[in-house]
């Protein structure tokens, strides 16, 4: 279990290693709010669906399961869009159109397709928190970046008059070019890069026991 | 091809149809459930945002609902006629121009010469850091006062665009023009 929570970390981090769910991390990190709002919503979709889908993991035909899984995570995405829009309508309009889309998001089917649907009920219940705090925590640090260097501020959305945020960089000297999507680009490519080599320094210093891996 | 396998297709395509039809059906009568639970609470938090809104861009006791049925063009989605104590205090124009992500929803107040009052922004999906500078009070206070029509200032009106998001700009000067648009088309005709 708590090798679950290091892959979804670190080691096969949804993001950054396995590479998916860009779309969303691109577009929604401009604030921290958005960030852990977005990471947190992922995080409890991620974790209903892999239950169920490893509930029903005996039942779905193979043949059908991509079909079975969609209508699930579609049906949690729609429960926790209704439901923002109910009880945080704030989270709600700042995230837009990119709740309805999680549907879409490959971490999910991802997650189900290759952990869930082979898997115990517990082991994908935890895969399904391990790995959504794997995305949450890329979101917040791409957040932080943005933020910080976009808008000069850190923390928008949820703290300082107005959530505001805190202003760290004044006004004049923030670079807007960081909070378009050429910017979450750019920022991305560098967490990926810095993430790569960690992990090569990582594997280089365990030396030999490189096929323990996996 | 194979015609063992295409018969063992045959057998089982009724199940696959009963298995996916039955995976639905629960997952359609979660969201109903769900429905159910969160359609009180998303109209109520809409409706008050509106009148929120209307009582931001125009205070008055009583807002009545106006007809526009054709007169007032696309973008008007509403339009009120505000009144305190009895006397008509002005009208609020709900308006929903195209921003740079899609619809922007809008609340406008123009008073009874035809000024406006102000602008609230209810909802929009506009870039964040950019586009959604909009909602800041800097930026809609600019329309306070205007009557005519408005215009930004690179085409000689006296709005100053938002600073990297042009288009967002443009929408919401569009929706506070055909606000006065159909506040001045109302007014003559009644």
């Amino acid at each position: 279990m708590k090798r679950q929570f290091k892959d979804g970390l670190i080691g096969n981090n949804p993001v950054l290693v396995q590479l998916l769910g860009m779309c969303s991390t691109m577009a929604i990190t401009t604030t921290l709010f958005n960030g852990i709002g977005m990471g947190v919503s992922v995080l409890v979709i991620l974790t209903c669906s892999n239950i169920v889908i490893a509930l029903l993991r005996k039942l779905i035909p193979a043949k059908i399961r991509i079909a079975c899984y969609i209508v699930v995570i579609a049906g949690f995405v729609t429960m926790v869009d209704l439901l923002l829009q109910a009880f945080l309508p704030a989270l709600s309009a700042s995230l837009g159109v990119f709740i309805p889309l999680i549907v879409v998001n490959c971490i999910i089917l991802a997650r189900a397709e290759s952990f869930a649907s082979k898997n115990s009920v517990l082991a994908s219940a935890v895969d399904g928190v391990a790995q959504g705090i794997g995305y949450t925590a890329v979101l917040v640090v791409m957040c932080v970046i943005r933020e910080l260097l976009g808008n000069g501020t850190f923390g928008g959305g949820l703290i300082g008059p107005g959530g505001a945020g805190i202003r760290i960089i004044p006004a004049d000297y923030s670079a807007l070019l960081v909070i378009l999507p050429f910017g979450g680009f750019i920022t991305l490519g560098c967490l990926i890069a810095l993430m790569q080599w960690a992990l090569k320094k990582s594997a280089a210093k365990a030396g030999g026991s490189k096929g323990a891996e996996k | 091809m194979n015609r063992e396998s295409e018969k063992a297709r045959d057998k089982s395509a009724p199940r696959l149809v009963l298995i996916l039809f039955g995976v639905t059906v629960v997952v359609a009568a979660l969201l109903g459930l769900v429905n159910h639970i969160t359609k009180d609470a998303i109209a109520e938090g809409k409706a008050a945002k509106t009148s929120a809104a209307m009582r931001e861009v125009l205070p008055a006791d009583d807002y009545t609902e106006i007809d526009i049925e054709g007169k007032a063009g696309d973008i008007v989605t509403g339009l009120y006629e505000a009144e305190t104590d009895g006397a008509p205090a002005g009208w609020v124009v709900l308006a929903a121009p195209t921003g740079f992500g899609g619809t922007i929803s809008m609340v406008v107040g123009i008073d009874a010469s035809g000024a406006v009052t102000g602008v609230s922004i209810t909802a929009m999906s506009e870039t964040s850091g950019l586009g959604a500078n909009a909602l800041k009070e800097d930026f809609r206070a600019q329309y306070r006062g205007k009557s005519g029509s408005v215009a930004l200032s690179k085409y000689g009106g006296g709005i100053d665009a938002l600073t990297g998001a042009t288009i967002t700009s443009e929408a919401v000067t569009q929706g506070v023009n055909a606000a006065l648009k159909a506040v001045a088309a109302i007014s003559k005709g009644g």
